[in-house]
């Protein structure tokens, strides 16, 4: 069953404007506008009307069902905060409507209307009055709130005494219990100590498991593809992607590609390559043989190149392949050793990237055809962003983050052997 | 269908409920939405009593403090120095009678007109009819005036006054400053979203109507032929009315202004609801 409906959404904002936007303004200048309209000396009008209007959302349409955990991914400005907003009802659409079956809850709304000189359990109710649930089910729900906040001993403290992170704890332990059929999320991992993020990730998760329907909204994409099960992108207020969060993360960098995980050059009639040698295909598999865009990072996928060499050169004709970061570093590059010359005709290679050894997140890989001399090498092709791959961390506990929620820094993440001991 | 996001989802429990969101969702079923969030009344007024009481080191003194600390200098200014005639009525009680309702009027009117800036956080996140902010800030101010009202007990030992059966119509007289009060207040929270400017328009209004009403007076002192006009002021009848229930003062309002003061208070009560129901919508896009 559907729990959300968005049909042709859109929202509008004034910047500046007097009329439609009811932006704020000062008293004179209002004056001043009305009178100048009375008299007829308005001279810019062009500037008046100037004020642009801008579509924080253009006809946007989906449906969510029940047990989604959607992403909504887009740069800043794409729209994704507009659209929490208008489902939070804070604020109206222009156009379009929006169905909602059940009680949405948002975490927009940490500790919201907490104020400072009132105890901890005075705020629970205040906010969890504000959330949406009755006194009797505050009260229902006190003991479990207070458990998940780890504030027992702070419950009758004014919060104004409270450590930021107990601010935070409290207001998503309110949040958190809600119960609701859609729950909200806006960058809401970014918040609180390592062991709270878990907590909070596990009860996104276990929210996503009894059927309740999660959106979330991140820049922390890898989050995104370690908890949803499906993802939009949008784009300058409309839609552009929905499907996989491997592949929606995949459009976020590239917006052309439609064919990652899979090239086939020879099909197309396409010819990539110089005189003496040209690629005819790539294609990123599982070890099952299973093309992907998406793999989990403790099991190795291969990438397998397929080329053909026309001429007779003089050195070894050599694969390789560049992994590059999202942000333009280049991870690795990795090529055969001992590689022979093999002389005219086609070939495939392969190579298996293990387990535990990329980072999560994006990697683009730019495919290469290089012949060595020996004094000097050849490069016959080279192709930039050719495959993508997105490696999922499934953060439940098996991929060492020792509760850890964020993105750890580094191009790769491999695992090394340690030995730790008493001395 | 029921529209339940945020307050009122309490009865999505037994059913799926079912909102719509559109662009003019806010429009409809409005009276059935501040019922349903009627509760958020209750919790606004009292977290902002509750810390306005806890806050200050004096408690519920602070409330006392301020019309007992005007009504001795207005006592000393009016009554010592300058022997403003005050009838048979002691002249601090004259001054309390006159001061608590103008404190009504102008304590709800300022703080109903700032109210959505303060809670323009809560605003922001979560949705709820908007008029219960203003409404709960006024609901503060009735409970301020109660707590004042309680000066009257000491004083009126003191000067030996026994209130009658009158004291039973106390209510009514202050209900009958509330719509110039809440309508003035619905005016400037809404026009004080949209131009920055009212915040300070405030409390010049609240110091004019201190003087255009009799609190340090008699309205008596008025000319004859100007107390027509005097009387368009709601709060000229408010304060006789008060000092009528507690007094035994003669009550008799010229009929001319006191039908005026009425129209001008309802006139203010629709226009500053229609008005601040017609600004409500986009606050958020502004505030």
């Amino acid at each position: 069953m559907d729990v959300l409906t968005v049909e042709g959404l859109s929202k509008r904002y004034v910047i500046g404007g007097s009329n439609d936007g009811h932006a704020a303004t000062s008293l004179r200048a209002a004056i001043g506008r009305s009178v100048s309209r009375t008299f007829g000396t308005e001279r810019h009008a062009g500037e008046e009307r100037g004020k642009h209007e801008f579509w924080a959302l253009k006809n946007i349409s989906f449906e969510v069902a029940e047990g989604t955990r959607l992403g909504i991914i887009g740069r800043n400005g794409a729209g994704k905060s507009t659209l929490l907003k208008i489902m939070s009802r804070t604020t109206e659409p222009t156009e379009g409507r929006l169905l909602i079956h059940g009680r949405t809850a948002s975490l927009l709304e940490i500790g919201t209307g907490f104020h400072p000189e009132l105890s901890g359990r005075e705020n629970i109710f205040l906010n969890g009055t504000l959330l949406g649930m009755t006194r009797d089910e505050i009260k229902r729900k006190m003991e479990a709130i207070i458990e998940f906040a780890e504030i027992e001993e702070f419950l009758d403290t004014p919060v104004k005494h409270y450590s930021s992170g107990m601010y935070v704890r409290l207001g998503f332990a309110v949040a958190a219990h809600v119960d609701p059929d859609i729950l909200l999320l806006d960058e809401v991992l970014a918040v609180g100590d390592l062991q709270f993020q878990r907590k909070c990730f596990g009860k996104m998760q276990e929210l996503g498991d009894t059927a309740r329907s999660v959106l979330f909204v991140s820049h922390d994409l890898s989050a995104i593809s370690a908890l949803c099960n499906r993802c939009i992108l949008l784009e300058h207020g409309r839609l552009v992607f929905d499907g996989t969060p491997a592949e929606a993360i995949l459009r976020y960098y590239e917006h052309n590609v439609t064919d990652h995980g899979e090239l086939d050059f020879e099909q197309r009639g396409v010819h990539v390559g110089d005189s003496d040698a040209q690629l005819l295909g790539a294609e990123i598999a599982l070890m099952d043989g299973k093309p992907a865009l998406e793999a989990d990072i403790r099991e190795p996928f291969r990438v397998t190149l397929r080329y053909r060499i026309m001429t007779h050169l003089d050195g070894p004709t050599v694969p390789n392949v560049h992994f590059y970061r999202p942000d333009g570093t280049c991870a690795f590059v990795a090529l055969p050793e001992g590689a022979r010359n093999l002389g005219p005709g086609e070939y495939r290679a392969t190579v298996i990237i293990p387990g535990r050894f990329l980072n999560e997140g994006m990697y683009s890989i730019r495919i290469s055809l290089t012949t060595f001399f020996g004094t000097h090498h050849k490069t016959h092709l080279a192709l930039p962003s050719a495959l993508m791959i997105n490696i999922r961390d499934p953060r439940d506990g098996t991929t060492g983050r020792y509760g850890y929620g964020g993105q750890f820094p580094g191009a790769v993440r491999p695992r090394f052997e340690w030995t730790i001991g008493e001395e | 269908m029921r529209l339940c996001t945020g307050v009122g989802a309490e009865l999505a429990v037994m059913d799926v409920p079912v909102i719509e969101i559109t662009a003019d969702t806010g429009r409809k079923r409005y009276a059935a939405e501040v019922w349903r969030a009627r509760n958020l009344i209750f919790l606004f007024t009292w977290r902002d009593t509750a810390v306005r009481y806890r806050q200050t080191f004096a408690g519920v003194l602070w409330v006392l403090l301020r019309p007992l600390v005007t009504m001795a200098i207005f006592t000393l200014v009016f009554g010592k120095f300058l022997k403003v005639p005050s009838g048979d009525t002691p002249y601090a009680l004259l001054i309390l009678s006159g001061l608590l309702p103008w404190q009504f009027f102008a304590y709800g009117f300022s703080g109903v007109g700032d109210s959505l800036f303060r809670y323009s956080s809560v605003i922001s996140k979560v949705y709820f009819p908007r008029i219960i902010v203003p409404l709960s800030a006024f609901a503060g101010n009735v409970i301020d005036t109660l707590v004042a009202l309680m000066l009257f007990v000491p004083l009126m030992l003191y000067y030996d006054i026994a209130p009658s059966w009158r004291l039973l119509l106390l209510p009514v007289v202050f209900a009958a400053a509330v719509p110039a009060s809440l309508g003035l207040g619905l005016w400037f929270s809404a026009l004080s979203v949209r131009y920055r400017d009212f915040m300070h328009i405030t409390p010049f209004l609240v110091m004019l109507s201190l003087y255009a009403s009799p609190v340090g007076f008699a309205s008596d002192v008025v000319p004859k032929h100007l107390q027509d006009y005097y009387w368009l002021n709601p709060l000229v009848g408010v304060i006789n009315a008060f000092r009528w229930v507690l007094f035994d003062v003669p009550f008799e309002p010229p009929v001319n202004g006191l039908l005026g003061s009425v129209l001008l208070s309802a006139c203010l009560l629709v226009f500053g609801y229609l008005y601040f129901r017609r600004v409500e919508r986009s606050f958020v896009d502004v505030i």
